[in-house]
Formats: C-alpha cells, sequence, structure tokens
C-alpha cells in the first residue's frame, strides 16, 4: 500500500509512533526521517487529527440496564440442556464408527487368511455366478435324432455319424434320413421309437413337457448374495445413519437457539 | 467496588453479584458494541448478549485483567452479531410521525454514502465518522473502535481480538488510513482544533 508517496511501512511507523509503540532505536530512526520529510510531518498532523477526533466522538450511555434475571439464565440453560444431549449422542456415534471402522480394518490385517479365503470364495462364488449368467437358456429337444430339430451333440450322435448325416442331407431334404437306424438314441428316448407325438412336434419340443429350463439366469441368485451383507457393514451402515441423523438435529437445534438466543 | 469479590461470588451462583458487574461495565461495553455495530438496536443484543456469555463463561476467567477479558467477549459477540445480521438483515422500517402518517423522505431511501451537503445539513460530525467507521472490514472497525474510540491500549486490544500484537499495529494502521481517506470531505465540519492550517497546500 503505497498513497501520496507514504509507504505502508512508513504509516504504520506513523501510527505507531502517534501512540508510542516504537522501541527507543526505532523512534530516534523515525523521529530523524520526520525532521527530513514534510510529507511524513502533513501524515502525522492528519493521523494526530483524526485520532483525536475519533477520541472525542460521544461516549453512549447504555439505553437501559443489562442486568441478568434468574428467568433470562434458567432458559439459556433450559435451551443449552435440548441442544447438549444431541451433541453428546452425535460424537459418540461417530466415535462409535471410528472404532468399528479402526477394529475391522486391525481384525483384516491380523487375520489375513480368513480373510483372503473369505474373498476368494466370495470371488468364485461371484464367477460361478457371472457364468450362470451368461449361460444360454437349455431346452432339452425332444427326439432330436430324428432329425426334426436340435445339433449335432443334441442328437448324441458320434462324429462320423453326423458327417454321414450331413452329407447325405442335402439329397434328402424333406425326408427322414436312412441313416436314422444308426443313429445313437438319446438319454430321454431310444431311437428308432417314435412316439405318436412326434406328429405335432413344433420346434421338436414335446407340448406336455414344453421342454425343460435348467437354468435360466444367476440373477435372483446374485441379488439375494448381494443382500446377504455381513453384521458389521449393517452395523456400519445404521451407525452411520445415526450419526447423520443425531448431527443434522444438532445443528438445527443450534440455528434455533442462536435465533431466539 | 472490589472486582474480584463480586467475581468470586457471581461464581458461587450469585446473580445480583454479577448484575453488580453488569453495571460497572455495561456503559463501556454498549458503547463499544454501538461503534462496532453501527445501530442502537444491534448494540443491545451484542451487548445483552455479551453479557450472558461473560456469565456462561465466567468459570473460565483465569485471573487477570477482567476488563479484558469482557472486552474479548464482547468483541466476539459483536462478530456474531454482525454475521448474524448479514445472515438475516434487518429492514428498517419507514418511521412513522405521531399521528401514524409515513414520515417522508426517510432516511433509508438515500444513498447510503452521505454527501458532504448532508453532512452539513445534518451537522453531525459523529455520523460521518460512524459512517467511515461502517465501512471499514470487521477486523479493521474492532480495532480501531478499541484502541482510538473506547481508548484501550494494544495489549487489552490484542487480548481481545485474541492476536499479536504486531497484528494490532498493522491493522490499526490500515484502519487509519482507510479512515482518513474517508473522512477527507467531511474535515470541514470539524471544529477548529482538528483543523489544519495547511490542508489545502497538502
Amino acid at each position: 500500500m503505497k498513497r501520496c508517496g507514504i509507504s505502508f511501512k512508513d504509516m504504520s511507523r506513523l501510527s505507531a509512533y502517534i501512540d508510542g509503540y516504537l522501541s527507543e532505536k526505532e523512534r530516534y530512526r523515525f523521529e530523524a526521517r520526520l525532521a527530513g520529510s514534510k510529507e511524513l510531518q502533513l501524515a502525522l498532523i492528519k493521523q494526530k487529527r483524526l485520532k483525536a477526533a475519533l477520541r472525542a466522538l460521544p461516549v453512549k450511555p447504555a439505553p437501559r440496564d443489562f442486568t441478568l434475571s434468574p428467568e433470562m439464565v434458567a432458559q439459556r440453560k433450559a435451551q443449552l440442556n435440548l441442544m447438549l444431549p444431541f451433541r453428546f449422542a452425535a460424537t459418540a456415534a461417530s466415535l462409535l464408527l471410528i472404532a468399528v471402522f479402526a477394529g475391522e480394518l486391525l481384525l483384516g490385517s491380523l487375520f489375513p487368511a480368513p480373510q483372503a479365503s473369505l474373498m476368494v470364495s466370495e470371488a468364485v462364488l461371484s464367477d460361478e455366478a457371472a457364468v450362470v449368467a451368461d449361460e444360454p437358456m437349455i431346452i432339452f429337444w425332444n427326439n432330436p435324432a430324428e432329425g426334426k430339430a436340435g445339433g449335432e451333440e443334441a442328437m448324441g450322435v458320434s462324429d462320423g455319424q453326423a458327417e454321414t448325416i450331413i452329407e447325405a442331407a442335402p439329397q434328402e431334404v424333406g425326408r427322414v434320413p436312412e441313416s436314422e437306424e444308426n443313429a445313437t438314441p438319446t438319454a430321454e428316448e431310444p431311437l428308432g421309437a417314435v412316439s405318436p407325438e412326434a406328429e405335432i412336434l413344433i420346434l421338436g419340443l414335446r407340448p406336455q413337457e414344453g421342454g425343460e429350463v435348467i437354468s435360466q439366469s444367476g440373477s435372483q441368485d446374485l441379488s439375494s448374495k448381494m443382500i446377504d451383507l455381513p453384521l458389521i457393514r449393517w452395523v456400519e451402515i445404521g451407525l452411520g445413519v445415526l450419526v447423520l441423523g443425531l448431527g443434522i438435529t444438532a445443528i438445527i437445534l443450534r440455528s434455533k437457539q442462536r435465533k431466539t438466543g | 467496588m472490589d472486582e474480584q469479590a463480586l467475581i468470586q461470588a457471581a461464581l458461587q451462583g450469585d446473580i445480583d453479584d454479577f448484575n453488580r458487574l453488569v453495571l460497572a461495565f455495561q456503559d463501556m461495553v454498549y458503547n463499544m458494541a454501538y461503534r462496532v455495530m453501527g445501530e442502537p438496536d444491534a448494540a443491545e443484543d451484542a451487548t445483552q448478549e455479551a453479557f450472558i456469555s461473560v456469565y456462561k463463561k465466567l468459570h473460565t476467567y483465569r485471573g487477570g485483567s477482567f476488563k479484558a477479558w469482557v472486552l474479548r467477549i464482547v468483541t466476539n459477540a459483536c462478530y456474531d452479531e454482525l454475521r448474524r445480521r448479514q445472515r438475516r438483515p434487518v429492514t428498517p422500517l419507514e418511521p412513522e410521525l405521531d399521528d401514524g402518517e409515513l414520515m417522508e423522505s426517510a432516511k433509508w431511501m438515500m444513498d447510503d454514502a452521505p454527501s458532504p451537503e448532508d453532512m452539513l445539513e445534518k451537522a453531525e460530525l459523529d455520523q460521518a465518522i460512524q459512517h467511515c467507521i461502517d465501512e471499514l472490514e470487521e477486523k479493521f472497525r474492532i480495532v480501531v473502535v478499541l484502541v482510538d474510540v473506547v481508548g484501550e491500549d494494544y495489549e487489552t486490544a490484542s487480548a481481545a481480538i485474541q492476536r499479536p500484537l504486531g497484528t494490532v499495529k498493522s491493522r490499526l494502521a490500515r484502519a487509519r488510513k482507510k479512515l482518513q481517506d474517508c473522512l477527507q470531505s467531511f474535515w470541514e465540519l470539524l471544529p477548529s482544533r482538528y483543523r489544519l492550517n495547511n490542508e489545502d497546500s497538502a
């Protein structure tokens, strides 16, 4: 700050000089500078004038007595008493939460093996869940050996037989292949035993069974696993909510107290 | 009045003895609060709040200058009151005449910065100075009021604002410089003893 050619340092010295707060050495030095500077002399006069004007301001007497009544003190204490338990409870809950976190971390570092195995098993579980989730719907086709539906493996034929069928297929489109007698029967039904229902098959499904769904997806299992949190997590969540609630209540009470106080 | 005896009695819960301390300090406390706050209502609130705080915190008083300790509480009460009023600014009501009619050209309708003519009309230098004090930042205002208006020394001011002596010196120098700049146009209103003969030659 440098205005009217006087630096802030000089202004500061000037201010302290007026009030007698310069050391002996500083005072001599400043007085020597003062003697040689008209600018500083004028600034000194102005500062003295300001100080005198401020000191001459009339003293405002108290417009009334500010004595305290027993009711005022009691009211104040009551208001305080309402807020303090909430503040205390919020502090206690947060300390407990910190203790739980610290305990969990400490136990984790002291006994890493069970924790690690738990994590591995959790990882395996989640991998399985992911695999199950990725697995397409498996439907057992009805009598695939008849060549009406199903793939090579679903039909249960060997590689060689499958080749035979594939080779024969272009020539025998729309007909039952001759090699069907050699085809290996499926586990569900022996080959060659063409059931009457085969006539009304839709996409190779038996109407009574309608196909058997082995597994659709693991989403339900997965969600149930996610909800199944360890107890400590629930404790932490509960404490967190408690701290938040108590803290907010204490803040509200404090602000109300300030407004009324 | 034996200040220490009253303090001890107040510490035992005797509110009458505490109120004797209040009566002894209330003019000084109100005057300081008025100069810092700039308006009577706010000063009253701050003063009352300060005395309630003094009563509540009396057990934390560890000897030394009781006046300096009280001034520290008053300073904090003023800061709190200023912040409270900044959060919820108080709009002064239109002043009414005795017959209930609204007064014309109310003060609150005027520009914040009073012109020298207005000040001449009011003929109140006090208001001009108070206006300039109000223009200062809180931290400068408190120091200049403590030292130049109330007349406390740097040590007491330092204890009141809970800052080192160097901070008091520096804040006071800045506050005085700002006040001087602000009051430049009002010096003509000062009584002759405050006027400089060579004002114009500066």
